[in-house]
């Protein structure tokens, strides 16, 4: 069959596609200017479908998180005692429940992304930004995780230049909350070292989140960055995840013209870097 | 004393965050769509409102819209509580005029009252 052949049977059932979805249309009356109906009318197409799939998305993300937080709302006043005090197992197992309800919530989020990114909508709305604000209000989420841990964060803040970035803060701080989430969940003792340096010759800042965790094993490095990777050692030290945080990172990082990498070793710890132009 | 005024359709909700309101010393008024809601405003001036956006009939941006026709409740600080939260949803509703944006699951109820806390005082000062 020629190339020529396959290529009209396949417009001719676009055009039968498209005849079916906007009836009011007989393309076949209109010759001389199919080709541009079809392409105007495939871009409307398009255009409504993807607005169908955007509405799909906010309404299932919007129903999934209903029921969580009135789980959530019910299980916090119950720990906050707003209902009558509770004894030590009672306690312990609702913090079990709101923990793992709070997982739920954050894989709802994390699906909720990796869908936008993987059908091209997980855009960016840059303003220009102190990158030293962004890392101290995503610091100041774990700063209790932290502690409870008996963990200390430490910001060292950039020598000299201001650091403006023209960035869309909320992804930023998400990239920085997964970074730190994972060091807090991977370390027991120690220190954990947010970084700023200015890279002279490449006009860049290089952000890096070092700890003294678990660090991850060699044969797994080259998996971090893949959708749902978990570290073999996650289960040895009763953490838990989605397996997105670092996937939906990396893209954040690369659609802002980035780089994100990490430099680990088992049982020494880890330290991510990420870098955002000057 | 300040009164606040919850406008959510889901009952188990709104009952939930009347009571909490009322545990930590607010006055505490609820309505079940932005109808109700908007009569209530009328009614009774609320020094803030917490909003839901997906509702029946009346839907949250609906209610946004009708409360800025007003000079005397557009100056009502409006905190959105919805579990959308989409940047274009939080957009929109900024742009409407809220004050706030909380996504329900991601908050406790310690930390809305916190939030209320922190507007009405910059409202005060």
């Amino acid at each position: 069959m020629s190339a020529n052949f396959l290529k009209t049977i396949f417009q001719a059932k676009k055009r039968a596609n498209l005849e079916k979805a906007f009836p009011e249309i007989n393309l076949k009356q209109k010759k001389p200017v199919i080709a541009e109906s079809i392409a105007l009318l495939e871009r409307q197409r398009e255009k409504f479908i993807e607005g169908l799939k955007t509405e799909f998305v906010s309404i299932a993300a919007h129903q999934l998180r209903t029921p969580l937080s009135a789980i959530k709302w019910i299980i916090r006043m119950l720990l906050d005692e707003d209902l009558g005090p509770l004894n030590k197992d009672q306690k312990d197992y609702l913090t079990k429940a709101y923990i793992n309800n709070e997982r739920m919530v954050e894989l709802i989020n994390d699906l909720l992304n990796v869908s936008k990114i993987e059908e091209g909508r997980f855009l960016n709305k840059p303003t220009k930004e102190s990158l030293s604000k962004i890392i101290e209000e995503a610091l100041s989420l774990w700063v209790g995780s932290a502690k409870r841990k008996g963990l200390i964060l430490t910001f060292q803040k950039s020598k000299g230049r201001s650091p403006a970035v023209l960035v869309d803060k909320e992804k930023i701080i998400l990239v920085l909350h997964n970074l730190i989430e994972n060091s807090i969940k991977y370390s027991n003792y120690g220190e954990i070292i947010i970084k700023i340096d200015f890279e002279k010759e490449n006009h860049r800042f290089i952000v890096s989140v070092k700890d003294g965790g678990e660090g991850i094993p060699k044969e797994e490095q080259e998996k971090v960055f893949t959708r749902f990777f978990r570290a073999s050692n996650a289960s040895k030290i009763d953490t838990e995840g989605t397996g997105l945080g670092l996937y939906i990172a990396k893209h954040i990082i690369q659609s802002h013209g980035g780089k994100i990498w990490f430099e680990s070793e088992e049982g020494k710890g880890t330290t991510f870097y990420f870098t955002l132009s000057a | 004393m300040s009164k606040i005024l919850t406008i959510e359709d889901d009952k188990f909700l709104r009952e939930l965050i009347k009571r909490k309101l009322q545990e930590v010393g607010f006055e505490a008024t609820s309505a079940s769509n932005g109808e109700e809601g908007l009569a209530l405003v009328k009614e009774e001036k609320p020094d803030l409102i917490l909003l839901d956006l997906i509702m029946p009939d009346m839907d949250g941006f609906m209610t946004l819209k009708e409360l800025q026709k007003d000079h005397l409740l557009a100056s009502i600080p409006v905190i959105i509580l919805s579990n959308l939260g989409q940047q274009d949803d939080i957009d929109k509703a900024k742009q409407l005029g809220a004050v706030d944006f909380l996504v329900k699951a991601h908050f406790t109820p310690n930390e809305i009252i916190d939030k209320i806390n922190k507007i009405l005082n910059k409202k005060e000062s």
